[in-house]
């Protein structure tokens, strides 16, 4: 590319400001309306990876009658409370295929009166089987969980190592923090040992405190590691047909389904960026194509000057280039800018866990909308380059007459 | 050396072929200084864009240095154009969007020269011209005449071998006329630069050293 031509495609461009304004304006909505959509995709789709893999389990076993709560508490981190027999935890445990087993029991925390952080989900578990909440702590705890310690998601951000917190009127120590996660379960979520649940237990409901209500020998889910040998799928029908009452959720298809609610929530925005795409590209195509026509007695003067066909070619194609790439600076400053305003409306509205993508990943969605906005322009002005290549010089000098 | 050789040329006008050139042979020595006389529609612009490769003949050779010029690729005849000859052409051929400097140095645009070595020169041809104070300007701040006066600067710019002129005083008065005429001559004197001036003035025609009519596409000799 010769940096000459560069320049003449520049002057050009200034020549009909509103014009090229047009035009950019045209690339930048698409590049805006792509941007914010595939970000949010990016930031669900990336929550719900790293949510289900710091779930650390391929099936959730909760009760049969809870698993629309259960579901939902997971992808919301909605609080709420259900039970089912301890027993089952040694039960499950037996069953083909499943290779390690660990229980939780969740309680929710009440309103001010009793605890610090109210309307959240207390998670008791245990620490002598856990594999799913120490090994994601940023701090090492080399140590089991006291009975007066918890450990905190990353999402309530008013407290963090070192503090002392109440619960039911008992204090605990916050000795460590997950990694956050995107997904409310797990960040506004506090961890506590089943010893911790106990001393809540034991003490709730004295000196006036609000009661904590768990009926004894329960737990909300069982957590379940399935055999390399066997799919979640294949393991979660052994369990359903060896135990009555209970739901075996396959945490990947907690993936499937909200991708599937998204993409249902997002597939008539993808319509609308479909549209304009087309439209951006059939106005760029016919601009240039009256661009081209304007400037055939210029692009034969071109050529009468020692232009060769291929400087006619890509200086079309620079000017197309220079303002579809504009379009999609600005379009994905704009998408970015207001996506980052308003995430927390827009997420809160769509009722999604999300994670804002990381530098990696952002670095590929905004060269991929970049790329798209170029794509844009050379598509559009492909055609009208390849008139213009064409044209002999005197024909292109008549014809400008 | 341009040697030209039954040369044909027919557009299709109304149905049927127009002959804007008929047979035409010529041979132009280095360093000539001649015209071509005729009517608006004889086909001296046809002719004058044949030499110059701006069109292709139907039949008929162009040989420039002895190189037949329409059997060069696009990137060779382009280079020829750039480096041996330049045009000046009846109309307002300036661009729009560069101002006088750069449209004088337009032809570096696509050749190997680099503006900034031509630059001194074109401030010296836009002098001549008595353009000084205009460099700067864009052609919609321009008169007729000095549009006209950028156009033949451009012209010289390359120090080509050939210059075709197309009615080349066309918007000028008769001084500035003069002058150019007087400023062709002394580059032909000086540089052996040949030209061949279309017109239909048969002032401007007396004043080159061979002179031809064209008529319904035919060359003859004066």
């Amino acid at each position: 590319m010769e940096w000459k031509l560069v320049a003449l495609a520049q002057k050009n461009l200034r020549r009909k400001i509103f014009r090229s304004l047009a035009i950019i304006a045209a690339v930048m909505v698409v590049a805006a309306t792509l941007f914010s959509v595939t970000t949010i995709m990016e930031s669900v789709e990336q929550s719900l990876e790293r949510g289900t893999a710091r779930l650390g389990a391929d099936l959730m076993v909760v009760p049969a009658k809870a698993e629309t709560a259960a579901r939902t508490a997971l992808l919301t981190g909605k609080p709420s409370a259900f039970y089912m027999d301890k027993s089952l935890v040694a039960r499950l445990k037996n069953i083909r295929g499943v290779r390690a087993v660990t229980s939780q029991i969740f309680l929710k925390t009440a309103p001010y009166a009793c605890c610090d952080v109210s309307d959240l989900f207390l998670i008791g578990f245990d620490p002598d089987n856990d594999f799913t909440i120490k090994p994601w702590l940023t701090n090492a705890l080399d140590r089991p969980l006291a009975a007066d310690e918890v450990i905190m998601g990353r999402g309530i951000t008013a407290y963090t190592v070192g503090f002392t917190l109440n619960f039911y009127n008992q204090p605990f120590k916050v000795v460590g923090m997950l990694e956050e996660t995107g997904m409310e379960f797990i960040d506004n979520s506090i961890f506590i040992s089943y010893a911790g649940i106990d001393r809540i237990l034991a003490h709730s409901g004295q000196d006036g405190a609000t009661p904590a209500a768990i009926p004894p020998d329960q737990v909300s889910t069982v957590l379940v590691q399935v055999a390399p040998e066997y799919t979640p799928d294949r393991v979660a029908v052994f369990i359903q047909a060896e135990v009555d009452g209970v739901k075996a959720i396959v945490t990947d298809r907690i993936i499937a389904s909200v991708r599937k609610q998204l993409f249902v929530l997002l597939k008539s925005v993808l319509s609308v960026s479909a549209i304009l795409w087309t439209m951006a590209l059939l106005l760029v195509g016919v601009v240039f194509s009256m661009i081209v026509n304007e400037r055939r007695r210029e692009l034969g003067i071109f050529r009468a000057m020692g232009a060769k066909k291929t400087h006619i070619f890509q200086l079309i194609m620079l000017e197309a280039a220079i303002l579809s790439s504009l379009g999609g600076i600005v379009g994905i400053g704009l998408g970015g800018g207001v996506l980052f305003l308003f995430k927390d409306a827009i997420y809160q509205s769509l009722n999604i866990p999300h994670l804002w993508p990381n530098t990696t990943r952002f670095v590929g969605l905004i060269s991929f909308c970049m790329l798209l906005s170029l794509l844009t322009g050379i598509i559009a002005a492909l055609g009208p380059a390849i008139r213009a290549f064409m044209l002999e010089p005197y024909e292109a000098i008549r014809g400008g007459e | 050396m341009i040697e030209v050789e039954h040369l044909n040329k027919a557009y299709p006008l109304d149905g049927r072929q127009f002959k804007a050139v008929d047979d035409v042979s010529l041979t132009i020595k280095p360093g000539e200084f001649l015209s071509i006389l005729g009517h608006s529609g004889s086909g001296k612009t046809t002719l004058l864009n044949l030499i110059g490769g701006l069109t292709k003949p139907n039949t008929g050779t162009v040989r420039i240095d002895g190189q037949d010029i329409w059997l060069l690729n696009d990137a060779q005849l382009s280079e020829l154009r750039n480096e041996k000859m330049n045009f000046i052409f009846q109309f307002s051929s300036l661009i729009p969007t560069l101002n006088v400097v750069d449209n004088v140095l337009l032809p570096a645009t696509f050749g190997k020269a680099k503006k900034a070595d031509l630059y001194a020169s074109a401030v010296e041809l836009l002098e001549m011209m008595g353009l000084t104070n205009k460099l700067q300007a864009f052609p919609s701040q321009l008169s007729g005449g000095q549009q006209r006066r950028v156009a033949i600067c451009r012209a010289f710019i390359n120090d080509p071998a050939v210059i075709l002129a197309d009615e080349p005083t066309g918007d000028l008065d008769e001084e500035t006329e003069q002058e150019v005429i007087a400023m062709f001559r002394s580059f032909n004197e000086k540089k052996n630069t040949t030209f061949l001036i279309v017109t239909h003035s048969s002032d401007l025609a007396s004043k080159t050293d061979r002179r031809f009519r064209m008529t319904s596409g035919r060359l003859e000799a004066l």
